[in-house]
């Protein structure tokens, strides 16, 4: 468990202000006739994805875009729905970038590279100016310039939201821009289309496998640089809130061709989503962050009260975010929220006896008025509705926690590349700027970052040092990756064994909410990771693929991705059973606070931990790289 | 509840399809569409049969991948709602169900209920979009934009791309997805230097593409899970008339 | 990709004509124009309502005198007419073409939800409307159904038309042929005036309701005028002078 010396996030020194800059500056260009000579491939069209092929292509490079969707505009991106911080302080109240960053690093519990989140939070204010030029339709006053609302963790309004739907038009605005460049004829778009592996050519990465999901056709696609910009592994627990699709297949399968997975434990479970009911379900739905602007989350205050929210008197309700944390409120950062709902109705003071808690709109209709809050959450309000039959507007919401978003991924340097040389990674799918907790409404700024900002700057500079010769598909390498793909999907295609896909994952789903979810803890972690080796081994022996590999086939799609998790999965509980700390949303039971609140262990543990691949039943390895403080205090977090 | 199923079944793009007949059995009022379909489903596939292929994703009605005629209606009976949002409450035990693919000649069936819809993506391509190069935009809020316009044009940009309009409409027009783009972005200052050019070239790949012509019967705005309005017709057809006439 | 080019009238004309829009926009056009004849003609032959002045010489026949003496400009205005009209059957033919195309298999189910049953049977209206048409001036303009009332005249040598009108109609089955015919005329404007707005890109938000209206007024108003005149002579109420 040393510090290892291939951990180097390659950072800028000098004052934070100045390491982007000074990157930029001391950084090589690609000449702009020589950009077209370049094939960079960018696996997922979400934010990160459209943003960074839209950009490199406008460039001048020659980018081939692949999603697993119909069409890029249906990535998960477009599910985020309050809003984008950005430092532009419009509201007069106090907002600068040191705030945005100092903000982004406490709220992730102090487990992020400083660097990266300085860069996020100076980018900020470029994404919205970007966004709203094209056409991006943020909630705006009556004078006509741009409101904005509040989120968890700060206490500033630096939300831009356009509605409950800010994911969808920043999104909307990403793929408009991918769009034209597929029309300028620089970017290939390939949707429908799964990458299943990547080429690694001499230690570089130099393509990708993929499957045409419609046909079925496997192909090589080789290229100069490859960016992963391919979403979080939420969907790791079965229910979640992410969409039915996402995977982690295309960051896994880079893994185990030698990139490293940076703390795979640290996931974020979203305090308000809609409360689980019966077995069938098949997703969790998220209600916004941004209504706790407005809503008053309260428990029954008597443990075993099972009455309707409606004749609990207002002396038997306790509002605990409010009671405990006097001076965030019901805004405190997702984990705090989620951990203290969790603690209510543990305690036998969920809502009606249920697992979940109340989020109430009374006081602010009373005082807003309900057109007011129409107008402004009027979609979310429908859509509780939509799926629970219940009006918010008279009864109050039932919300539960739910995975939602994870911090970890694929270990990145400053540049955004991976360990293997050539492999940029974007967005959720890498570790980098969020810590051990992800404050609301910061998913979309760094997607956006890194696409429009950060990759076209730092992969210019990696294709401009040189170095990379010319490879075709021949290449045995090339052949090989492709063979192990083919292989795989020929192995999963034999199972007839009777058990379908989804049971696995739900079975694997338990597992991970029950031992490696809002709660951890030494004994459970350990049996969940043999629940997981048995399960995985059983579902190799068990499970029913259906249908052909050369035609259009959902289930052989879920196969693939199902088996992805069942190994991810173990890697979690490995990555979390030796963080001996709570940190952000990685909760040890071992240790916490008095007050039950996450104890960090910084003597031990103020680092990142990423894991090298070893082989499939073998132990991964454990490296660090160590984490150091220089603009901001190293603090015990407190919201009180 | 139990329901029966008449659905769709294609092998893929070139073969010719056929309606199949299933039976759902002991579905909950609280599931969703889609979960019941995935029940099915997933009994299709304990017995080593190929399970119904349809298109899904988020499943919170923002993705627009769903899709489905449902009794003939885009999404089903409910006003506003996408089939993955469209709850087994709003049909009863004993119900038959005709589940269908969203039919026009630009959205071949690639198998079953799975239709491709790249012809949107295209539309969007030959001009659905305002050009800035990242990093050339001033700052936000130097250009003020009325608060109307600004709400205006989020209503049209609220389109999740699903295609209800075309499968709603007699003509499978693509009317109200191209106008919609078309006024989300001419009712904002930002959009105006291309307007023109804009409506002209999205108008034309939406003919080049197959789609058939307005009705003026509005089945789209109905059907539109989004509820966007046919005054952004209107406002396309409006645009169209002044640009062809300035030729650009 | 094919844009529309700059240039000439005729330029912008036919790149027009190549897009469902410009088709659609075509036939807003034309459709508008007949309404507006229609209508005109409506009002007009409404003067068969008025009674029979002392000197024997009905507003009607005065009219149709007024009209005759426009010489040349009654053809000009006949054959912009008929121009028009012609144009208004192309579009219907090729917009019906293309939309045909669009969906080469139709649903097994398909179920309205908001259209007007006159929305629904345009073409069926369309072209009962185009028979009528043919009929009518064989009827009244050419005189090719009842020569002996189309050769009708005054003492003065005038033109009965008022007689031709009320003799013809005495006949049932040209009144009824005419009733029917404005049944589809009435339904045809339902739909047509309110969508002539959407298409001409005049239907915004805060119109809508009142043109949303206007069609079903407007088909309400030409379809009674026009059928109470065969209705009223029929039945005996109307030209009791006329032999």
């Amino acid at each position: 468990m040393s510090s290892s010396p291939v951990l180097n996030a390659r950072e800028p020194s000098g004052p934070i202000e100045k390491r982007w800059e000074d990157y930029k500056f001391h950084t090589k260009l690609v000449n702009p006739a020589n950009k077209r000579k370049y094939d960079i491939l960018v696996v997922g069209s979400g934010l990160a994805g459209a943003a960074a092929a839209a950009t490199l292509g406008e460039l001048g490079y020659n980018v081939r875009c692949f999603c697993y969707q119909d069409s890029p505009r249906r990535a998960h991106s477009i599910a985020a729905q309050g809003g984008i911080n950005a430092a532009k302080n419009y509201q007069n109240d106090g907002d600068s970038i040191h705030r945005l960053f100092y903000d982004t690093v406490k709220g992730g519990d102090f487990r992020a590279r400083e660097s990266n989140v300085h860069r996020l939070a100076e980018i900020s204010v470029n994404i919205i100016d970007q966004a709203v030029a094209q056409g991006v339709p943020f909630g705006r006053e009556y004078g006509g310039l741009l409101d904005n609302r509040s989120f968890g963790g700060t206490q500033v309004s630096r939300t831009f939201y356009a509605r409950g739907q800010t994911g969808q038009q920043l999104l909307i605005g990403a793929y408009q821009a991918l769009e034209k460049m597929v029309h300028a004829g620089n970017v290939k778009m390939h949707p429908r289309t799964e990458m299943l592996d990547l080429v690694v050519i001499d230690g570089v990465a130099r393509g990708i496998v993929t499957r045409d999901l419609v046909s079925g056709k496997i192909e090589t696609h080789l290229g100069h640089a490859v960016v992963l910009a391919t979403g979080g592994y939420s969907n790791v627990f079965f229910l979640s809130t992410n969409a039915m699709g996402c995977n982690t297949t295309a960051i896994w399968r880079a893994y185990k061709r030698g990139a490293f997975f940076a703390n795979p434990c640290y996931t974020q479970i979203h305090p308000t989503c809609i409360p689980v009911k019966g077995d069938y379900q098949s997703k969790l739905t998220l209600m916004s962050e941004s209504l706790r602007n407005i809503g008053r989350v309260w428990s029954p205050a008597r443990t075993g009260d099972k009455r309707a929210a409606l004749q609990i008197p207002e002396a038997e309700r306790d509002y605990f975010l409010e009671r405990k944390y006097p001076s965030f409120g019901n805004l405190v950062p997702r984990d705090v929220a989620s951990r203290n709902a969790k603690h209510a109705f543990d305690d036998g003071r969920g809502a009606e006896g249920m697992e979940a808690v109340y989020l109430d709109f009374r006081d602010a209709i009373a005082r807003d008025g309900k057109p007011a809050i129409e107008a402004k959450y009027g979609n979310l309000f429908q859509m509780y509705e939509k799926i629970t039959a219940e009006d918010p507007y008279s009864v109050p919401m039932k919300i539960y926690p739910a995975p939602h978003y994870t911090m970890g991924g694929l270990w990145v340097d400053y540049s955004l590349m991976s360990t293997i040389p050539g492999l940029f990674v974007a967005g959720e799918a890498n570790f980098s700027d969020h810590g051990a907790n992800r404050l609301g409404a910061s998913a979309l700024m760094q997607g956006l970052a890194d696409g429009y900002f950060v990759l076209p700057q730092t992969i210019g500079g990696y294709l401009a040092s040189g170095g990379l010769n010319k490879v075709s598909t021949d290449h045995p390498q090339a052949q090989q990756t492709q063979r192990d793909v083919e292989a795989q999907l020929e192995k999963l295609l034999g199972k007839r064994g009777g058990e379908t896909i989804d049971s696995f994952h739900r079975r694997l789903g338990r597992i991970m909410w029950n031992q490696c979810g809002m709660a951890r803890n030494r004994e459970g972690l350990l049996g969940a990771i043999e629940d997981i080796r048995a399960l995985r081994e059983r579902y190799w022996a068990t499970v029913s693929v259906t249908g052909s590999q050369g035609s259009l086939n959902q289930v052989l799609e879920r196969a693939g991705r199902v088996a992805d998790f069942l190994e991810l999965g173990e890697l979690m509980c490995r990555d979390a059973l030796t963080r001996e700390e709570s940190c952000g949303g990685h909760f040890r039971e071992e240790h916490q606070t008095a007050g039950g609140e996450a104890q960090r262990d910084d003597e031990r543990f103020c680092h990142v931990a990423a894991w090298q691949y070893q082989g499939d039943e073998a132990t991964p390895n454990r490296h660090i790289e160590p984490l150091s403080f220089e603009s901001v205090k190293l603090v015990q977090r407190s919201y009180e | 509840m139990n329901l029966t199923l008449h659905v769709w079944r294609q092998a893929d793009r070139r073969s010719g399809g056929a309606f199949a007949t299933y039976e759902a059995r002991d579905i909950s009022e609280h599931m969703s569409f889609l979960e019941m379909l995935d029940v099915v489903n997933e009994g299709l596939e304990a017995r080593g049969e190929a399970p119904i292929a349809f298109d899904h994703d988020c499943r919170e009605g923002i993705c627009g991948a769903c899709s489905l005629q449902i009794n003939g209606v885009p999404h089903g009976p409910d006003k506003g709602t996408t089939t993955c949002q469209l709850h087994m409450r709003s049909f009863r035990d004993g119900d038959t169900l005709v589940i269908e693919p969203f039919r026009a000649k630009p959205f071949p069936v690639l198998r079953d209920l799975v239709v491709d819809r790249g012809a949107f993506d295209r539309i969007i391509e030959a001009g659905g979009y305002i050009s800035v190069r990242t990093g050339q935009a001033q700052d936000a809020n130097s250009t003020p934009v009325n608060k109307q316009d600004a709400d205006e044009a989020f209503s049209y940009a609220a389109c999740i791309g699903c295609g209800a309009c075309v499968a709603a409409c007699k003509n499978a027009s693509a009317s109200l997805f191209t106008a919609a783009k078309i006024s989300h972005l001419g009712l904002l200052p930002q959009g105006q230097p291309e307007r023109h050019q804009r409506v002209l070239s999205m108008v034309a790949q939406m003919d080049l593409e197959g789609f058939g012509s307005c009705t003026n019967q509005y089945e789209c705005e109905a059907a539109c899970p989004k509820e966007i309005s046919v005054s952004a017709i209107a406002r396309m057809n409006r645009d169209f008339v002044v640009a062809s006439l300035r030729g650009r | 990709m094919a844009t529309a080019t700059a240039g000439t009238g005729a330029g912008v004309f036919g790149a027009l004509l190549q897009r469902t829009i410009g088709l659609k926009l075509l036939m807003a056009v034309t459709g508008l124009i007949w309404v507006g004849f229609v209508a005109q003609h409506m009002v007009a032959n409404l003067q068969v309502f008025m009674p029979m002045p002392a000197d024997g010489v009905h507003p009607l026949n005065r009219y149709a005198a007024a009209l005759q003496s426009l010489g040349g400009l009654l053809w000009v205005a006949r054959i912009f007419l008929l121009v028009v009209f012609v144009a208004h059957v192309y579009a219907a033919i090729r917009l019906t073409q293309l939309n045909r195309a669009a969906r080469p298999v139709d649903y097994r189910v398909r179920t309205t939800q908001v259209s007007t049953f006159s929305s629904s049977y345009m073409r069926v209206s369309g072209f009962a409307l185009l028979f009528f048409v043919l009929y009518h001036l064989a009827h009244f303009t050419f005189g090719a159904v009842d020569q002996a009332a189309y050769a009708r005249t005054l003492p003065g040598g005038m033109h009965d038309v008022y007689g031709m009108v009320i003799v013809g109609f005495r006949n049932p089955i040209a009144a009824g042929t005419y009733i029917v015919a404005n049944v589809f005329l009435a339904l045809h404007l339902h739909h047509a005036v309110s969508s002539i707005f959407q298409t001409l890109g005049l239907r915004t938000p805060r119109y809508a309701p009142l043109i949303d209206k206007l069609g079903p007024a407007v088909g309400l108003a030409v379809g009674a005028g026009n059928i109470a005149m065969p209705l009223a002579i029929l039945l005996g109420l109307v030209g009791q002078g006329v032999s």
